[in-house]
């Protein structure tokens, strides 16, 4: 029960702010005689798909000697088929807008389809050689076929796995992390994640722009935005000495780009990721410039400053929205 | 704080006001009339503002602590003392409900108390008391400064954080197992009837809704076979050595508690309409059945989870049909209907887990080349507002 919720409805209602019936709905959650499961009944559906998934890429593993390639293919392909049918069958038609699906779990039962359509083709990848030594297209296919899933049956979760499975085809799938220990292909990596993101931003506008699933533009948006910083950040702190100061041109750049842009368009979440990536990168250039007791005055002054200019901006998205 | 108490309890209004705005349960005219009715005293910003805002306050302070141990000659304990006051502090300042709700304070007091019982630890440390009887010391202390954070400063983490000390601290002696054992099912008992308790500010109520699955947690790792066979809690205690092997009985007695505790909470969680107790019971089911695959090798690990994955998914449906059938579309006071404000965000998360394992390298890069091995890249779809 929420004892203050209790109160405020029941004034409500006295003063007629609140009718019923809402208001005796709504009491009644508040006294915590209805209880609404849904989060709990989609937490289940998200633990059930990972659980199915995972058990059939063991699956796959134990048992592709044993079965044969074609008779694993088959089945997995028609689990995949049947969950997209079942899918297809309770969600919505095709529309440009949002479409409002009632079907509790059509959308994660959709994910899971296409999800065991990627395992399928990853397996057969693996033991046909369907693409010979350009293997990394059935990614470029999986990203086709969930990018198409995605737009027809209206679902953010399957675009996600859409641009995710591009940024792998593209390389980008390898940890930035690991790219900024040097190792050979890094740069080219690097360069492969600002294309994804650019891609993925120019996504963004577009289907904001002509209006077409501009219910994606978040999606799209952050996972550029994600991308295309945490390339550049990766350039900032690579090991290679010589090479790092280069990389903090275009990161202060291109932070500050978001950084305005997500200020005039009131997005908190993209103005914190501009700041976060600024930030990173002058803590970076502080610590080559300066060294100890120095350094970190220098930088508990500098964050500070950073935390007033944050506190400001807040205000003013507030009082300009 | 009773400014701060009354901005807590209007806040926890708004905020369900504004959820069910964007469920459709009231129109933007009476959510106005009912912001108005509860004014907003001060603002509250995005999550992630906040994360921001407590990133770049934890590496200021944490700079100008390392400065001052750079340049003084005090004891690095009594520094961290006299720091961890100083947030406290600033902690005071930046939590007036006068001042927006940023992040600022929540990483002040997070280093205040880090910073003192760190100091406390250095110190005891210093004094040749001992390790052991330091740790014991620190764990009381962080028992009562963590209880009084919560409950001065509105953080609920802190109430679960002390909490989990608690029983950190009585897994000191070696009848630590009977102590969680007893203090969980008091706790488990006990707590409930503080989640609606008016006298109450709605932190303190929710730290003690996780006081409650810390208590259970407790309880549940008390009676769990596979935690007494590898002695767990008694790895905690001050002697760790000294703990024989279970009985027979005592290994009997656990292995029906693993099965037995998860359904009465469960049961509990049904007949009382606690969606808490129903979670908590179906995560303690789902380690019930880890700790009998342990021990008892009944399939395959594919073809159990495959079958446990499906049983899942099959179990929503179901459950999610039967309660938009039924008319009203409430069972035993159970909806499948939402009265929050859609979670976005959880999606990407789920694909990029569930990603993973299906994008596995058929085979090794070529040199040079690319290497595929899944996406490492979620949030797509994340909102906020501010």
């Amino acid at each position: 029960m929420n004892p203050d919720l209790v109160e405020a409805i029941g004034r409500w209602r006295r003063e007629r702010v609140v009718e019923d019936p809402p208001a005796e709905t709504l009491l009644r959650v508040a006294r915590g005689e209805l209880v609404s499961i849904e989060l709990e009944l989609k937490t289940l559906l998200y633990a059930g798909v990972l659980l199915i998934v995972t058990g059939v890429g063991l699956f796959l593993k134990e048992n592709h000697d044993r079965l044969g390639p074609v008779a694993i293919a088959s089945v997995v392909g028609a689990a995949a088929a049947a969950c997209l049918v079942y899918a297809a069958r309770r969600l919505p038609a095709f529309t440009w807008q949002a479409a409002a699906s009632e079907h509790l779990g059509a959308d994660y039962v959709l994910l899971l389809g296409v999800l065991l359509f990627g395992a399928d083709l990853g397996y057969l990848e693996a033991q046909m050689h369907l693409f010979g030594r350009e293997w990394p297209y059935h990614l470029l296919l999986l990203a086709v076929v969930a990018f198409v899933v995605a737009y027809r049956f209206d679902s953010r979760s399957v675009l996600s796995l859409a641009l995710t499975s591009f940024a792998a085809w593209r390389g980008v799938s390898v940890s930035l992390t690991l790219a900024a220990r040097g190792a050979g292909s890094a740069t080219a990596i690097r360069w492969n994640a600002i294309f994804c993101g650019a891609v993925f931003l120019a996504g963004a506008v577009g289907s904001v722009r002509w209006r077409r699933k501009s219910h994606f533009e978040g999606v799209y948006a952050t996972l550029g935005l994600l991308l295309v910083l945490g390339a550049l950040l990766s350039g900032v702190f690579q090991w290679d000495r010589s090479r790092w100061a280069i990389w903090e041109i275009p990161l202060g750049m291109a932070s500050a780009a978001v950084i305005v842009a997500a200020y005039r368009l009131r997005r908190p979440l993209d103005f914190s990721l501009g700041v976060l990536s600024a930030y990173f990168g002058l803590l970076r250039l502080l610590g080559e410039a300066i060294r100890g007791t120095t350094l970190l005055l220098v930088v508990a002054a500098s964050s500070l400053i950073v935390v007033v200019f944050l506190v400001r901006a807040q205000r003013g998205m507030r009082n300009e929205s | 704080m009773a400014g701060l108490d009354a901005a807590l309890r209007a806040d926890e209004v708004r905020q369900a006001a504004r959820a069910w705005r964007d469920i459709g349960f009231i129109d933007p005219a009476t959510l106005s009339r009912i912001e108005a009715a509860y004014p907003e005293t001060r603002a509250r910003l995005a999550w992630m503002w906040k994360a921001l805002l407590f990133i770049v306050v934890t590496v200021a302070a944490n700079s100008v602590l390392g400065a001052v141990f750079m340049v003084s000659s005090e004891a690095s304990s009594t520094v961290l003392l006299v720091f961890g006051a100083g947030l406290a502090y600033a902690t005071e300042i930046f939590r007036s409900p006068l001042l927006t709700d940023n992040g600022i304070a929540a990483a002040t007091s997070f280093w205040s108390l880090a910073f003192v019982l760190a100091g406390t630890f250095l110190s005891l440390e210093r004094s040749h008391v001992g390790d052991t009887a330091a740790v014991t010391a620190v764990l009381a202390l962080a028992v009562v400064v963590l209880a009084l954070a919560c409950w001065r400063w509105g953080f609920a983490v802190y109430g679960d954080s002390s909490a989990a000390a608690a029983f950190l601290l009585l897994a000191r002696p070696t009848s630590g197992r009977a102590l969680w054992l007893l203090a969980g099912i008091a706790v488990v008992a006990i707590a409930p009837r503080l989640f609606g308790r008016v006298g109450l500010s709605p932190p303190c109520r929710t730290a003690a809704a996780g006081t409650w699955v810390v208590g259970a947690a407790a309880l549940y790792t008390s009676v769990n076979r596979y935690a007494l066979d590898h002695r767990w809690i008694e790895r905690l205690s001050v002697s760790p050595g000294t703990a024989g092997d279970p009985s027979d009985l005592a290994r009997l007695l656990s292995s029906l508690a693993t099965a037995f505790v998860p359904v009465v909470l469960l049961v509990w969680g049904l007949r009382s309409r606690r969606a808490l107790f129903l979670d908590v019971g179906v995560v303690l089911v789902a380690l019930s059945l880890v700790t009998l695959r342990a021990y008892v090798h009944i399939a395959p690990l594919w073809s159990l989870l495959t079958a446990a994955g499906l049983l899942l998914v099959g179990a929503a449906l179901g459950v999610g049909r039967s309660l938009r059938r039924v008319p009203g579309g409430e069972r035993r006071g159970f909806t499948a209907r939402s009265f929050s404000s859609p979670r976005r965000g959880l999606e990407a998360a789920a694909v990029v887990a569930a990603f993973a394992p299906a994008a596995a390298s058929p085979r090794a890069p070529e040199p040079g080349g690319f290497s595929p091995g899944g996406g490492r890249y979620g949030g797509g779809g994340a909102t906020g507002d501010f």
